[in-house]
């Protein structure tokens, strides 16, 4: 039961991950490696929160939030002149920057060793926290989320975004803020990664830079592309899938190293075999073979 | 009493001067046609007025406005709308689709407005977007822009001009590839257009459409505005024939 | 640094001492960057997508070299040519089989980024599982011997890469400019389907494209393996400096590049020695990013005037 709850709990952590990553990659067209980085971000700000200041939860959750929602109009501001690949290498670079960040700035991050002990306090009326309640937080944020970004990316907001993926001079040609509109899904895709990071930080009760790298970024990408993009579901069903099958592997009684290097071999390659023969992913609406030709 | 001036137009791309001191003025409710050879610089002066080139030299205003200095969307928002040579559409929407594409929605693209705002304008503008299919002949039956003809892109693509409901409307060759079908249904649209006051810009290379709806021409040759006047006396004129003449 | 009061002469001789030490470093970091930047650049104006696998091809110039010396017991440059020669073998081969079947199936940018990427994980997790994940060197012992050049003290390992460097550079350039085939590689770079229909055989000409740069890839490993010493996902920082040389001074500009990349370099190294711990990785991003930002085209490159189209 406790396993079950703690893979449940990890399936809404990443589901929110994806749903993130898919308003950039699926709804706006930026291909992007931030999410590790905003991931990282909701959890050391909302862990500083809690541990050092002793915030309610909603309070650290908040803190979590407006330093992504902050960073995220930094790098909407760097990367504005630039495009497809290019903006791509730009989100990788910010993604190794805050890497380093989180290992480097020791004051404020801890350095290597990262930050213990972060419980929760004033979780809501509850003066301790089990989890189950995580897990019922856990499943209720995710929806939340997906709600905001089903109700965003079904209006005038999401078509305007479509419209950017598909030609951005023609979206300039109709009047539309190209440059505000990236902000706008870059924000939100920031903010939404950080309610995943503050779940984390909380329920794994301490962090280090470890958890917040590029692979982690790869991860949450290779979701989308595998679950499939264009939709709600098909990023919980990625993040499903990432999650479980690779439980299966810890039954066959394989190193820890060996296994986490066998899982990445597993990601790449079915990385590789979608981008060949089903580049929508498993439920996607969006096929990411576009127009854009080579 | 003119809508748009330019003077002054100044723009080279590497070696080539493509506008070379160019001025021309176009007014509310007429259609202008400008035509010339290949290479005179219409398309560039069309890219000037919409903000996609920066003039190295002069300006374009509108009504008090310097557009120069503007963003292509800012100047989009301004009333000005045009469309490409090759209709840039979004092949794998439908008609549809794609116009809803073209509705200016500024408030409703605010994040804000994606939390708590309604949705009433999301009704009027398919409302307007069907019947600006039915105005410009295209049925919505949900074809994808890549099974549509030539023609009918070039269609679709004005019909997304009208979207906005823009003052300045710039068409780049609307008429070529454009069957007789097409070519009946733009006739009348544009001249629908004129009617409501609206300022229609048509580059053409089509002279018999020049004669048929422009009210006024401006001939461009080597970047330069040779002469700009009523259709009749531009076509007779015997500048005209010397440029198209190659002399 | 030591505080310890010096004479006005004797300061002046130490700093002079750190300069020509501080450049020394950074010229010989940034030339490893200049190598990198310089096979992505070709490489990419050639095929115009993003290969991530040139990261692998860094690590297993390196590990390739490491298995013929320590291994295998090859003298060192036989190690060394046929470590080159494997890697270019591999390079075309991905080319051959794996690029050109996605750009067959008219796949965009997007999905080849992707699937290279995932290429990417797998052979650098391959690498992790046939080598581990611990930290070697391609040397036996310290073989470096430490020049003094100007009162600076140089290994001869960063000698060795500085001259790497300027092969690399004066070969590219060389190449490009003054060889038949360097005018096809410049033609089908400009536009594809016109070099093929004026007969330049297209796809003959990425095979050698891919053949050389993933030789100059293994080249950058191994001189990396020498510096620095080596593991799995060694070829990504140099990647990511190379492609950031790359935007900075132009791809394809091979001088422009190389410039950067030495700018770089010499950044890195200012940071090293001048900036507390925490901000040296930042800072060549930070820079990198106010470049990009500000010249979007290349700091060598005439920006346009076009804006979008």
């Amino acid at each position: 039961m406790i396993y079950i709850l703690h893979i449940a709990i990890l399936v809404a952590i990443y589901s929110i991950l994806a749903m993130s990553l898919d308003v950039l990659v699926g709804h706006s067209g930026l291909l992007s490696l931030t999410q590790g980085a905003f991931f990282g971000i909701g959890a050391y700000a909302s862990a500083q929160a809690t541990v050092i200041y002793h915030l309610p939860f909603i309070m650290s959750l908040m803190v979590g939030m407006i330093a992504a929602w902050f960073f995220s109009v930094v790098l909407a501001l760097f990367t504005a002149r630039l495009k497809g690949d290019f903006y791509f290498i730009a989100t990788f670079a910010f993604q190794l920057l805050i890497s380093y960040a989180f290992v480097d700035l020791t004051r404020i991050t801890g350095g290597p060793l990262g930050i213990v002990d972060i419980r929760p306090y004033a979780f809501f009326w509850m003066s301790a926290v089990s989890q189950l309640d995580f897990a019922v937080m856990a499943g209720l944020c995710a929806v939340i989320v997906a709600l905001v970004i089903r109700r965003i990316t079904a209006g005038p907001l999401g078509r305007a975004l479509h419209c950017i993926r598909e030609d951005d001079v023609i979206s300039s040609g109709y009047g539309k803020n190209v440059f505000l509109l990236r902000l706008r899904a870059m924000a939100v895709s920031a903010v939404s990664a950080a309610i995943a990071g503050v779940l984390y930080a909380h329920y794994v009760t301490f962090i280090d830079p470890s958890s917040f790298t590029f692979s982690e970024s790869v991860l949450v990408l290779a979701m989308v592309v595998i679950g499939g993009s264009g939709s709600v579901w098909g990023p919980v069903v990625g993040a499903s899938t990432l999650i479980l099958l690779p439980e299966l592997l810890r039954f066959v009684g394989l190193s820890s190293s060996t296994a986490s290097m066998l899982r990445q071999i597993m990601y790449g390659s079915a990385l590789i075999g979608l981008m060949l023969w089903r580049s929508q992913g498993l439920i996607g609406k969006y096929d990411f073979r576009g127009d854009d030709r080579v | 009493m003119y809508r748009l001036k330019c003077h002054s137009l100044t723009v080279s791309f590497g070696g080539n001067v493509a506008l070379d001191n160019c001025a021309v003025e176009f007014t509310s409710g007429s259609i202008s046609a400008v035509i010339g050879p290949n290479g005179a610089g219409k398309t560039t002066l069309v890219n000037v007025i919409s903000g996609y080139v920066k003039p190295s030299n002069g300006e374009c205003e509108m009504e008090g406005v310097v557009l120069s200095r503007l963003h292509p969307y800012q100047i989009a928002r301004l009333g000005i709308r045009r469309t490409f040579q090759v209709p840039r559409l979004v092949k794998r929407f439908d008609a549809l689709e794609n116009l809803l594409l073209a509705f200016p929605d500024q408030n409703a693209e605010r994040l804000a407005w994606a939390l708590i705002g309604s949705s009433q304008q999301e009704g009027r503008n398919r409302q307007k977007a069907l019947h600006i299919l039915d105005e410009i002949g295209i049925v919505p039956d949900g074809r994808l822009v890549a099974a549509m003809s030539f023609g009918e892109q070039k269609l679709l693509s004005v019909g997304c001009c009208l979207a906005a409901d823009p003052q300045i409307i710039i068409l780049d060759e609307p008429f070529a590839g454009a069957d007789l079908q097409v070519r009946t249904k733009l006739l009348a649209c544009l001249r629908r257009q004129r009617i409501n006051g609206k300022t229609l810009v048509l580059i053409e290379h089509d002279m018999s459409v020049v004669r048929d709806i422009s009210d006024e021409v401006a001939v461009l040759s080597k970047g330069k505005l040779v002469c700009q006047g009523p259709t009749e006396e531009v076509m007779a004129s015997s500048e005209v024939l010397n440029v198209f003449a190659g002399r | 640094m030591p505080s310890v009061l010096l004479t006005g002469e004797a300061l002046q001789g130490a700093l002079a001492q750190q300069l020509a030490q501080f450049l020394a470093n950074g010229i010989s970091a940034g030339s490893v960057y200049a190598i990198v930047g310089v096979g992505f650049g070709i490489s990419y104006s050639v095929c115009k997508y993003f290969q991530f696998t040139q990261a692998a091809l860094i690590a297993l110039g390196a590990y390739m070299a490491w298995s013929c010396f320590h291994l295998a017991g090859l003298p060192m440059i036989v190690a060394l040519v046929v470590a080159i020669g494997f890697t270019g073998c591999v390079g075309a081969g991905l080319q051959y089989f794996f690029y050109n079947t996605l750009v067959s199936r008219h796949s965009s940018r997007l999905v080849i980024l992707l699937a290279s990427l995932g290429a990417y994980i797998v052979l650098q997790n391959l690498i992790s599982l046939l080598f581990g994940d611990e930290f070697l060197t391609l040397a036996k012992r310290d073989a470096s011997v430490p020049l003094i050049v100007s009162s600076a003290r140089i290994t001869s390992v960063q000698l060795l890469i500085f001259v790497t460097n300027l092969l690399v550079c004066c070969g590219g350039i060389l190449l490009l400019k003054f060889t038949a085939y360097g005018r096809f590689c410049r033609a089908a770079a400009d536009n594809g389907e016109l070099a093929r229909e004026y007969g330049v055989p297209v796809t003959q000409v990425h095979l050698g494209v891919s053949f050389v740069t993933s030789c100059v890839f293994a080249v950058a490993g191994i001189l990396i393996g020498f510096d620095r010493g080596m593991g799995p996902t060694m070829g990504f920082d140099p990647l990511l400096m190379g492609v950031a040389a790359g935007i900075v001074g132009g791809i394809g500009n091979v001088l422009g590049t190389v410039s950067a990349a030495l700018l770089m370099g010499l950044v890195e190294v200012f940071g090293v020695w001048r900036l507390p711990t925490q901000w040296q990785h930042g800072l060549v991003f930070a820079i990198v990013a106010v470049v990009v930002f500000l010249r979007p085209n290349g700091l060598f490159v005439k920006s346009s005037s076009i804006r979008e189209l």
